[in-house]
């Protein structure tokens, strides 16, 4: 019965590494290209860098005291952290396949990025010239070492998420049009994984990107999620604030005129003791990054070497084992219909 | 059509892409070098304008001290004279040395003049000055980085044989002047205890 299934399968697995060869071509050149750029643009300094053009820096991750974050799944502190969600997906599904042959029972799969999302739109850089930039990371390639975090359930079990993924991601929901955090039966359940990265305060990260001038910078006036836990926490404790935010007046706090209370009790606060240290981070902000095609923008946690490195070993691989890879399975194919 | 004559020609196909696809991602890539040095220099002219149009502004104040040694302005209005004539990266980079160390004969000249040092308009003027040398030093340096790039590139194979049929040559650094260079000499008097 093994046997049937995998020379049913053989055709359609040399079709695809077929099509991955030629892509690992392509990609290999992309990331060949990507080693060149790095390499022909010097690092500058964020105070003098020239705005309106590409720039390469490096610094260390700077953030407001209030303003770190806690990853949702590791629990780590840390400056910026980005969530991506991914489903599982089947290669195919029992039955006949796209060539007419017999039922394979052939059912490996692979993970398909859904959604993701970040902590804040950026973070700030700084590298001791005086000024720190601005990194909008939306776009950007990101190449990181270092290990992530990873979380997998099924769509039945959301409710037992960790309490803190489950924050971010009831705090992003607007923001995930491609993913619901609904239970749903056992039935129509999918495999999810969460894959959780961060960027802690004080790491060297390296920067290439068009650098508009810092007098673009956006103002960040998203609330932070423990400024709301804590407005949460100090109407619950408070008699007199419970009384403001009862609404229909029935002496009980509900969970909506709670959170009501907290959004407006949070913002007062975040006016008042963030403002001043928002200001200066801000007020010496002299480089933004962010994606502006077609110019490249890449953001890393490794030394410029070690990038240069890595794109080096994975273009020559890509571009050496994407044409080996074609031309055995092209080869394979012809054999067998011709 | 044998399966080896497949494999063969798959590889020649692939081959003749890869080389195309090398090619014009060197010619690219150098033409961005070459564009990058402009781009540089652009850069420190626009820091090297700023400065020029301060001298006159420094000059009247100095000026305007009627002990203040006239030789070492006209030093400076010399050198600025130089470099509104000169052309190309090396004339100027030079004739912007002059201004720099004529600007530095009279910000230590200012030394003996305590009116003139603790003048607000000349305060001002030096801290301005002062500032577009800072920026001055790190483009300096950001364009030398681009030339060196550039000039190592284009000796480097493969890019050697594209840089060969583009006829691309050396390009000149921004160079330092042998007065800058020079250690400074600090003369130390130490009373003596008897």
């Amino acid at each position: 019965m093994s046997r049937v299934h995998i020379e049913g399968s053989e055709p359609i697995i040399a079709l695809v590494g077929l099509g991955v060869g030629v892509y690992f071509f392509f990609a290999g050149f992309k990331e060949l290209k990507s080693k060149r750029i790095i390499q022909n643009i010097p690092t500058s300094k964020i105070n003098t860098g020239a705005v309106g053009t590409n720039v390469e820096v490096t610094g260390r991750i700077v953030c407001e005291k209030d303003k770190i974050v806690h990853a949702p799944i590791s629990g780590r502190p840390c400056a910026f952290y980005s969530i991506e969600i991914q489903r599982w997906e089947k290669n195919r599904k029992h039955g006949r396949n796209s060539l007419g042959s017999h039922d394979t029972g052939f059912d490996r799969g692979h993970w398909v990025t859904v959604e993701s999302f970040y902590s804040d739109k950026g973070f700030f850089i700084d590298d001791n010239s005086g000024a720190n930039a601005m990194v909008l990371v939306d776009g950007a390639v990101v190449k990181r070492k270092g290990d992530t975090r990873d979380y997998e359930m099924r769509s039945n079990n959301f409710d037992q998420m960790p309490a803190g993924l489950r924050q971010s991601l009831d705090t992003n929901q607007k923001k995930l049009r491609r993913f619901k955090l609904k239970n749903t039966s056992w039935l129509f359940s999918n495999r999810f994984r969460f894959r959780e990265w961060c960027f802690s305060v004080g790491e060297r990260i390296f920067v290439l990107g068009h650098a508009d001038s810092g007098l673009k910078a956006p103002k960040r006036n998203t609330m932070k999620f423990k400024t709301f836990m804590r407005a949460k926490k100090a109407i619950q404790e408070n008699e007199k604030l419970k009384e403001r935010f009862d609404t229909n007046k029935d002496g009980k706090l509900d969970e909506a005129e709670l959170e009501r209370g907290a959004k407006i009790v949070a913002q007062q606060l975040e006016a008042k003791y963030s403002k001043e240290k928002l200001e200066d981070l801000s007020a010496k902000t002299k480089l933004v990054f962010k994606q502006k095609k077609p110019n490249p923008f890449y953001i890393s946690n490794m030394s410029e070497k070690e990038l240069i490195q890595d794109l080096a070993t994975w273009s020559t691989l890509k571009i050496w084992g994407g044409p080996i890879l074609s031309t055995g399975c092209a080869a394979y194919l012809f054999t067998l219909y011709f | 059509m044998s399966a080896g004559i497949l494999i063969f020609l798959g590889i020649f196909l692939f081959g003749v892409l890869a080389v195309v696809g090398y090619f014009i991602m060197i010619y690219n890539g150098l033409i961005a070098l070459k564009e990058n040095i402009k781009k540089s220099w652009s850069n420190i002219d626009v820091i090297l304008k700023q400065r020029h149009d301060e001298l006159p502004k420094l000059i009247s104040v100095c000026e305007s001290y009627a002990e203040f040694e006239k030789g070492i302005l006209d030093r400076l209005m010399k050198a600025r004279e130089k470099y509104f004539k000169a052309q190309g990266v090396a004339k100027k980079s030079e004739a912007s040395n002059e201004v720099t160390a004529a600007l530095q004969g009279i910000f230590a000249l200012a030394e003996s003049y305590p009116d003139l040092k603790t003048n607000k308009n000349f305060m001002q003027l030096q801290e301005r000055i002062s500032h577009l040398e800072e920026t001055l030093a790190d483009r300096r340096e950001f364009y030398n980085d681009s030339v060196n790039n550039y000039n190592i590139r284009i000796k480097q194979i493969p890019d050697v044989l594209v840089a060969g049929m583009l006829n691309y040559q050396d390009e000149v650094m921004f160079k330092v002047s042998q007065k800058e260079r020079q250690d400074v000499k600090i003369d130390i008097k130490i009373p003596k205890f008897t």
